[in-house]
């Protein structure tokens, strides 16, 4: 292995001395020491790891080192080690990076199909984990990373960045110190399903570790339309729609109803199927949850993508840069001044960075984005099966339906389990 | 037709029967992947002995058996789990430690005595042992602490399986965890049995996380000392105070940082007697910019001189952490004096070079004879010379250094902010970037609508030239050719000031007298795409999208004895919107304009 420069970790084993605790001292060239700077392995360089929003972005900052990259897809791999400027080293196997001593934290950046395994891996190995949205692909597997992160006290934050914007938050301030009066509805919507012409099966691209690529999913011939960005669009790997944007707007509608650590009672949805379609996952739904409440929330495909919290003085609607209200005076009170506060994030990776040198729980934790994704997991289980279910979230089970039930998990293919 | 797809399709059927499964024609159903898909499906749906049994028949089919253990691993039904137990002991197409894991996964009670039976014959141990830790049966403990002890990888297991005794029998659970903080070998496995001990408010918290303090590992420490922070026992402090006086010096500096994190009130006091002791002082150094005032700064400063390289190094960067929070608080003054002493006195050239920095941030004019000589600070010398040369208040000195600096610096942001500073001054700047052979007075027009392809793009309007003096007619507007010069070192002129600047080209014209007519490269730069004419005839054109660097293209023309026109085309999408000329002999080398 070549020589790797000095990690934060590396240094500290080295003189010998643990982080100080007195907060983020910069140095005088703006560049944190060793000591304040957090050594980073991607696993996943594809166009969102290797990309803008999380190689590039942690290339800018500051105290962020990155070591080490990995990916199933060699090409990728290199792309990202030349954006170091081959100060990472590139690994196609995840296993092997996880041998890394001098790393502090790891991003999973992968299909949702290896985030259990990636992030459980990682919680193991002692790193820190930044894991992309939707935290998991199924109920079971998002348990057993919460349950990882929790046994090794890891500091997990989850890639729901809307958690660090300001008008998600100011949005949930205002819902939680009943501006809106009694929340009756939330209407999500989260834009339609795609479609594509099917593809035929082909052999992988020599770049492509197609094993490797699948992992613990079921065993298919290679098809372009499977792999990369489009991998989310098929049960094996993702959940379509549902949990691609549901991730997002769920997790700021289950913020804003203080569900975090819980979820809905009922569910019931429809969906309209794929046909002729390259694709598995629904390409129009409509999803009716019920909370203990009272609180009905609609998630449909259709309408302008945000979250819409109806309430008793009104309707309030939250989304990427935008925040409306049906009355002006909703929005009197700005965000942090309300009694009800809210955990103040304004950049994610930056809160994942702090909370990694603090030992705190970041913006989005592991235990509130599993959360998100099993109410993103149990629509989809209620369009598959087509009826009405009662989910119980202290059991994580739907009661009495074991054909649901059944698909809270997914075995996985040998050798690979948890 | 062949058995297995006939025991498919009797799997099917009764699927069907049962659940309302769509019917699979013979044609799906002789494909391989159908019959995976119905397997799948009946992973999800079926239910009773029957539909058990016949998967079981096709675990001996070697394509299949894969699919059907997913299907058993799935079904909820007693009898998948009896068939998988069975086969542990018969042949099948799969390896036994397959089966192994799946049985984990459905934390299969009845499996419990074969895994101890393959355990103790040493057999498939890397599944067993996770499948018994899943499992969660008490019978499995001495197995699983002997695993524990045998290797590392089964760590992970063992906490598992102690996290599933602690949901049953916290206080069985709490001496688990003591016990697993003392024989783990993986620090993550330690800090997680502190973890389990806090989940279980087990009274030995205090003494655990105390011990992990002492850790040779970094995130152990880290993780114990943020947890005795964040849930800190009645009466911490006090006693880890106390205990001060009778520990080693690296554990001294553990407790140390610990109350200094508890925001223990004589914690100040403490990290100063620490220094004056002189016990191994380094970790008391490090923690001097957590507190405020002069006997702190002195003590920092005295740390200096120390004796100990090691010490002088945790000194000096105590000290420039205290200047940068003076900096932060515009303590102007307060960040000079110590940067001072820093500048006079480094512990390294790595410390020096942040010292120069420091000044250059502080730019107080009594510094500027402290800047090191060092030829590898020399580039951030003139930067932090730059800074200073802003605040003198002499002009002749003011131009001296500014023109160094100007000529010296290899960055170009260093250069161009001496050249701007001069400029402010009233001094010629444009022979800093001609010295380099770039050329920074041009006459520019813009913007017109942006090409669409190459071949428009190499092409221009003005068939007989550029006349400078006449406005030029874009869609009905006039628009008139304007004198610009830059004053970036490279001469890379900044074209986002004419409008609109998107999805837009503009053109730049200049007349160069050359002595004699030779053979001449022209180096050009832009963001985005370039066409250059000389004398008429187009000499280079990429017609791209891309950010400057400085010779980003290379053409190779000539020059006439006199007067030659250079016209540039640069074309914009979005952003950034800029290009440089450099003038460069036959081989390459920048010609120095200013002869």
């Amino acid at each position: 292995m070549p020589p790797h420069p000095l990690s934060r970790r590396r240094f500290l084993s080295h003189i010998g001395v643990g982080a100080v605790g007195v907060g983020p001292l910069l140095r005088a060239s703006g560049r944190p020491p060793v000591l304040d700077r957090v050594a980073l392995g991607i696993v996943g360089v594809g166009s969102l790891g290797g990309g803008g929003h999380h190689l590039g972005r942690c290339l800018r900052m500051n105290d962020i080192d990155v070591l080490a990259v990995c990916d199933a897809d060699s090409q990728r791999v290199d792309r990202a080690v030349a954006k170091t400027n081959g100060r990472a080293q590139g690994y196609r196997d995840f296993r092997r990076l996880l041998e890394r001593s001098d790393l502090d934290a790891v991003l999973v950046v992968t299909p949702d199909h290896w985030h259990a395994l990636h992030a459980v891996h990682a919680c193991e190995a002692g790193f820190d984990v930044y894991c992309e949205k939707p935290l998991s692909l199924t109920v079971a597997g998002g348990r057993e990373m919460a349950n990882a992160a929790r046994r090794y006290g890891t500091v997990f934050q989850v890639g729901t960045q809307q958690r660090s914007d300001k008008r998600f938050r100011w949005a949930c301030e205002l819902v939680r110190n009943g501006e809106l009066g009694k929340i009756r509805e939330v209407r999500v919507c989260i834009g339609r399903g795609p479609e594509a012409a099917p593809m035929p099966n082909a052999t992988p691209p020599t770049q492509l570790d197609w094993n490797m690529w699948l992992g613990p999913a079921p065993a298919v011939p290679y098809n372009q339309r499977r792999s990369h960005y489009t991998f989310r669009w098929f049960w094996d790997y993702s959940g379509g729609k549902m949990t691609d944007w549901g991730a997002h707007h769920h997790d700021i509608a289950q913020w804003a109803l203080d569900m975090e650590g819980s979820g809905p009672r009922e569910v019931e949805a429809e969906g309209v199927w794929p046909q002729g379609n390259a694709y598995e996952t629904p390409v129009d739904f409509k999803v009716r949850y019920v909370y203990d409440n009272g609180v009905v929330m609609n998630t449909v495909s259709k309408g302008e993508n945000g979250i819409t919290f109806v309430g008793e003085r009104g309707e309030l609607f939250v989304s990427r840069g935008k925040i409306s209200a049906t009355a002006k005076e909703l929005l009197d009170k700005k965000v942090g001044t309300m009694p009800i506060q809210l955990y103040e994030s304004t950049n994610h990776h930056a809160n994942f960075v702090q909370c990694i040198k603090e030992r705190r729980d970041p913006a989005s934790n592991v235990d509130a984005a599993h959360r998100t994704a099993t109410v993103c997991h149990i629509g989809n289980i209620a369009m598959q099966v087509g009826r009405k279910l009662s989910w119980d979230p202290e059991a994580e089970r739907f009661t009495g339906d074991d054909a649901a039930n059944r698909l809270l998990a997914k075995p996985m293919r040998r050798p690979w389990s948890l | 037709m062949r058995p297995l797809t006939t025991a498919c399709l009797a799997l099917l059927a009764l699927a069907g029967c049962r659940n309302q499964l769509r019917p699979f024609s013979t044609v799906e159903a002789s494909e391989v992947t159908a019959r995976r898909a119905a397997i799948r499906k009946l992973a999800l749906t079926t239910t009773g002995t029957p539909a058990c049994l016949e998967l079981d028949a096709l675990l001996d089919d070697a394509v299949l058996a894969g699919d059907v253990l997913f299907a058993l691993e799935r079904i909820s039904d007693p009898e998948a789990e009896r068939i998988l137990v069975d086969r542990l002991h018969r042949a099948s197409a799969l390896p036994t430690s397959a089966i192994i894991r799946s049985l984990g996964a459905r934390r299969a009670a009845s499996a419990v005595p074969s895994l101890l039976t393959f355990a103790g014959a040493q057999r498939h141990l890397h599944a067993v042992i996770p499948a018994l830790a899943r499992i969660g049966d008490d019978r499995a403990e001495d197995v699983l602490r002997a695993a524990l002890q045998s290797d590392t990888r089964y760590e992970a297991d063992w906490l598992r399986f102690v996290e599933g005794v602690a949901r049953r029998d916290p206080e069985r659970a709490a001496t688990l965890y003591v016990t697993t903080t003392e024989t783990a070998r993986l620090p993550q496995t330690r800090s997680a049995a502190l973890l389990g001990l806090v989940r279980v408010d087990h009274a030995d918290i205090e003494r655990v996380a105390l011990l992990q303090l002492a850790s040779t590992n970094v995130r152990e420490r880290h993780l114990s000392r943020a947890l005795l922070v964040r849930r800190p026992p009645s009466g911490l402090a006090t006693r880890v105070a106390a205990r001060l006086g009778s520990t080693t010096a690296p554990m001294r500096g553990e407790l140390l940082r610990l109350l200094t994190a508890l925001r223990y009130v004589g914690a100040r006091e403490l990290v100063l007697r620490e220094i004056q002791l002189d016990r191994d002082s380094r970790p008391a150094f490090q923690l001097l910019p957590s507190f405020d005032g002069d006997d702190i700064a002195e003590a920092a400063l005295g740390g200096l001189r120390h004796e100990r390289p090691d010490v002088r190094r945790a000194a000096n960067d105590a000290v420039h952490q205290l200047a940068a929070l003076r900096l932060a608080t515009d303590d102007r003054n307060g960040a000079r004096a110590l940067v001072e002493a820093t500048l006079l006195q480094p512990a390294s050239d790595a410390l020096l070079g942040e010292s120069v920095d420091l000044a250059e941030r502080i730019a107080d004019p009594v510094l500027l004879p402290l800047l090191p000589t060092n030829s590898l600070l020399h580039q951030r010398v003139l930067k932090a010379r730059l800074a200073i040369a802003a605040n003198l208040t002499d002009k002749a000195s003011r131009l001296r250094l500014l023109d160094e600096i100007a000529r010296g610096s290899t960055d170009r942001g260093t250069r161009t902010g001496a050249i701007r500073q001069l400029k402010n001054l009233g001094a010629d700047t444009s022979l800093y970037a001609r010295a380099a052979g770039f050329l920074p007075r041009w006459h520019v027009l813009g913007s017109f609508p942006k090409a669409t392809d190459p071949k428009s793009f190499e092409m221009h309007p003005f068939a007989a030239g550029p006349t400078l003096d006449q406005p030029f007619e874009v869609r009905g507007k006039p628009k008139r050719w304007k004198q610009h010069e830059t004053i970036d070192a490279d001469g890379h002129v900044d074209l986002t000031f004419l409008r609109p600047n998107s999805n837009a080209v503009a053109y730049a014209f200049l007349e160069l007298d050359w002595p004699r007519a030779e053979k001449i490269t022209l180096k050009v730069g832009s963001d985005d795409g370039v066409a250059l004419w000389v004398n008429g005839q187009l000499a280079h054109a990429n017609f791209t999208t891309r950010g400057i660097r400085t010779d980003n293209d290379t053409a190779k023309t000539h020059f006439l004895k006199g007067k030659n026109h250079l016209l540039v085309k640069v074309s914009q999408g979005g952003g950034g919107w800029e290009f440089c000329v450099r003038v460069a002999d036959d081989k390459g080398k920048p010609i120095d304009l200013t002869r």
